[in-house]
């Protein structure tokens, strides 16, 4: 593997310079997608940060994506817990788990259906409603920081969790 | 050449995470060299972030967090293996374990 | 409801996955059950799809309503819903074992609703791999994917901790080379949208960009593309249930080389573009080494270490396909794709089947006379043998006879030879193969019986890459053509090939 690496990084520091040497100048980033995005966005997504609508609206299913993985991570954290502290970390994560899940799906749903599930009447009628946009990117938002604290809160009580029997 | 002082930092983060990945054979430096290739990246999103676009700095956040959690779900490996084998080298790990 | 089957089709499996973990909670039983119900009401979404695909062509679904390249777009082309199907096909077979094979997969009971919700995260993220139409997302689902593999690794495996630690490290450096191809293309095109990628590459006329971006996302497959070599993967070959490792060598290999593809043709081929000759002989070494696999897999007497050989030897026929870049030659690459991943599945779970143990040696002398003991089991062996051979009318021929085609229209000679060298050298090998299952042995060489109930699924596998065969073409007319790069679906065959070297 050692001489693997003195192979492969000059092999891909090659490249990673001629490519970089071949960019244009960062200026010209200013895209098609870019000009939308700082001239459009507050009057499509009632978010005033441009970088805000970006992230939690135009790709709000990156978030979601994102919230997903960690997620994921904490199932494999299940699996770093020794039999009995399994058990103790078990509920109290599951329901915290439960819950970022739910918030995570209720914001991607209000992003993607377009109106307020928090106003019954127009999410059964599948009502615009200008609200929805804005609440849907906040929820979705705070759940995928939430989802993120949560992964980091059981990483470290599982830090403090003495091995045990029942482990693999 | 202007572009490759531009970006040289987040070039060369990448190629010390790259090389550290396959060099090392302690598994804690593997992990600090891949969340350097991790860094590196982020560190070219926000050059790219300089010309105002919204996209790069989002992108970045998001990548970020991506590799904290990796990196300490990878982090947590090596504390595990640590507990159980007291020592971080790979190839000594592989070793006691096909005993 | 109907006009949002593609993002329901990634969203039910994802629910599916924490009802399966808050119900395990309380009963194995239930929340076996709906890991089953969340599998199968996606596989039934995924088939509700098919009447839109196949009369209207391709689904454009752009997420919470933003038109691409500003929103995130999913693309359900019939072949893709195809391969959904076979995915979602094979998960539940993987779980059906898990389930109730748990001791033979070396799943514990409460383990078995955290492997439930895991197995229905990875189904997920794949799902999204085969749909999603950004370079940026594709990144999210191939770590979570990374990350979901680990955990179902930790979950029926020993003492698999440096394992799962070289898996998730090495498997997440491939994504990483994926960001930094995307981002160089973002710096150069403005936009990580895929077709927009290639639109925006072509007006620049960028066609060094469209080159190294290409063999940095190439260079993203390595870690796939090696999976489970057992040169690479020695320990995770021991330790981890047949079932899985088939799972994973079958879906997560398959997948990355349909996204291979994808990335080839549909973001990186520029028209107009010429590839150096260093590049094109570095393609052909690359296509040889993967077929140097097949001396491997005949040489070895371990059952599971000659099918790891197996499974990473026949992407060399993907390669050859990707190399030439013509239309007969793609054709048999999305074939063959899709016959490889129903033999590779059936190779590794008939591994596990045959041994029914969770780990240690699989000698391949102990199949000796095993037709005369077990005909059905044997005759499986030898349908999936002879589909990597190329051997009518498996669902293999079918593959390897329009790469051949696509060989000949090119005349590429030296590819001919190398093809047809590995088809005789197969031919060979699956006869001796056969031999052995069908020759004359005292008992000593193979007692245990095989319950029907382990044995159906195989069944299936080796009947679906005989129907494969048989219906070749309507899976090539309805599925295969659609999801060829534009130039080549209103044919007739131009010659537009690997990274556009050259352009009629």
């Amino acid at each position: 593997m050692r001489i693997a690496s003195w192979f492969f990084t000059p092999l891909l520091g090659f490249l990673l310079f001629y490519t970089c040497s071949q960019l244009p100048p960062p200026d010209s980033t200013a895209s098609h997608i870019s000009i939308r995005y700082v001239q459009k966005s507050e009057t499509e997504t009632g978010i005033r940060s441009p970088a805000g609508a970006v992230l939690a609206d135009y790709r709000g299913f990156d978030l979601l994506a994102t919230g997903s993985l960690f997620f994921a991570s904490a199932l494999c954290l299940f699996l770093f817990f020794p039999g009995s502290s399994r058990l103790e970390a078990w509920f109290p994560t599951l329901l915290g788990l439960m819950g970022f899940a739910a918030a995570l799906a209720l914001g991607f749903l209000s992003l993607f259906h377009g109106s307020n599930f928090l106003d019954y009447e127009a999410l059964t009628n599948c009502v615009e409603s200008p609200q929805a946009r804005l609440d849907g990117a906040l929820i979705l938002t705070g759940s995928a920081l939430l989802g993120l604290g949560g992964f980091l809160l059981l990483a470290i009580r599982w830090t403090k969790a003495p091995e045990g029997p029942g482990e693999r | 050449m202007e572009m490759i002082i531009h970006h040289g930092m987040a070039i060369l983060l990448c190629l010390v995470g790259f090389h550290g990945v396959f060099f090392y054979g302690n598994l804690a430096k593997k992990t600090v060299a891949w969340a350097l290739f991790q860094i590196g990246l982020i560190v070219f999103l926000y050059s790219l972030a300089s010309s105002g676009a919204p996209l790069p700095s989002v992108l970045a956040i998001e990548v970020a967090s991506v590799t904290l959690v990796v990196t300490v779900l990878l982090g947590l490996f090596c504390v595990k293996l640590y507990r159980r084998h007291k020592t971080l080298e790979g190839a000594e790990i592989a070793r006691r374990g096909s005993k | 409801m109907r006009e949002h089957l593609p993002i329901l089709i990634l969203a039910v499996p994802l629910a599916g996955s924490g009802l399966t973990l808050l119900v395990g909670f309380f009963s194995y039983r239930l929340s076996r059950w709906i890991t089953y119900g969340a599998l199968i009401l996606t596989f039934l979404l995924v088939w509700n799809s098919f009447p839109k695909l196949l009369s209207e062509g391709p689904w454009h679904y752009s997420l919470g309503g933003w038109a691409p390249p500003w929103g995130i777009e999913l693309l359900v082309t019939p072949f893709s819903a195809f391969l959904a199907l076979v995915l979602l096909s094979l998960a539940l077979i993987t779980f059906y074992y898990l389930g109730h094979f748990g001791l033979i997969a070396g799943l514990l009971k409460s383990r078995e609703s955290l492997g439930g919700s895991l197995l229905l995260v990875l189904v997920s993220s794949l799902l999204a791999q085969l749909f999603v139409r950004d370079g940026f997302t594709l990144y999210l689902f191939l770590e979570m994917s990374l990350v979901a593999a680990v955990g179902l690794h930790l979950c029926v495996a020993r003492n698999i901790w440096l394992d799962g630690f070289y898996f998730l490290l090495g498997g997440s450096l491939g994504p990483s080379l994926l960001l930094a191809g995307f981002f160089f293309l973002y710096a150069s095109t403005g936009t990580t949208h895929l077709d927009d990628i290639l639109a925006q590459l072509f007006i620049a006329k960028n066609f060094s960009m469209a080159i190294t971006a290409g063999i940095l996302l190439t260079a993203t497959w390595g870690w796939h593309f090696f999976f489970p070599s057992p040169i690479f993967f020695t320990r995770l070959l021991n330790q981890t249930p047949p079932f899985i490792l088939g799972f994973f060598s079958s879906i997560l290999v398959r997948v990355a080389a349909y996204l291979f593809f994808i990335l080839l043709f549909f973001v990186l081929n520029v028209p107009g573009m010429s590839q150096p000759f260093w590049l094109t002989a570095l393609e052909y070494l690359l296509a040889v080494f993967f077929f140097i696999d097949f001396i491997y897999a005949a040489k070895q007497k371990d059952f599971l270490n000659s099918v790891a050989y197996l499974s990473v030897a026949q992407l060399g026929f993907l390669f050859v396909g990707f190399i030439l870049g013509n239309k007969s030659a793609l054709t048999g690459v999305l074939m063959e794709l899709l016959s490889q991943t129903l033999v590779v599945a059936g190779l590794f779970i008939a591994v596990g089947v045959l041994s029914l143990k969770p780990t240690g040696a699989h000698p391949i002398s102990k199949l000796a006379g095993l037709g005369r003991h077990d005909f059905s089991a044997a005759l499986v062996l030898v349908i999936f043998a002879f589909s990597i051979v190329g051997f009518p009318p498996t669902g293999g021929f079918f593959g390897k006879f329009y790469i051949v085609q696509g060989i000949l229209e090119k005349h590429d000679w030296v590819l001919l030879i190398a093809v047809g060298a590995t088809i005789v050298f197969n031919l060979v090998t699956a006869a001796r193969f056969t031999w052995l299952l069908f020759e004359h042995r005292k008992a000593s060489s193979f007692h245990a019986s095989i319950p029907f109930s382990a044995k159906a699924p195989l069944l299936v596998l080796a009947l679906t890459v005989l129907l494969l065969g048989v219906f070749n073409q309507e899976v090539v007319h309805n599925f295969i053509e659609p999801a060829l790069p534009k130039a080549f679906t209103n044919l007739p065959v131009p010659n537009v090939p690997f990274l556009g070297k050259q352009v009629e």
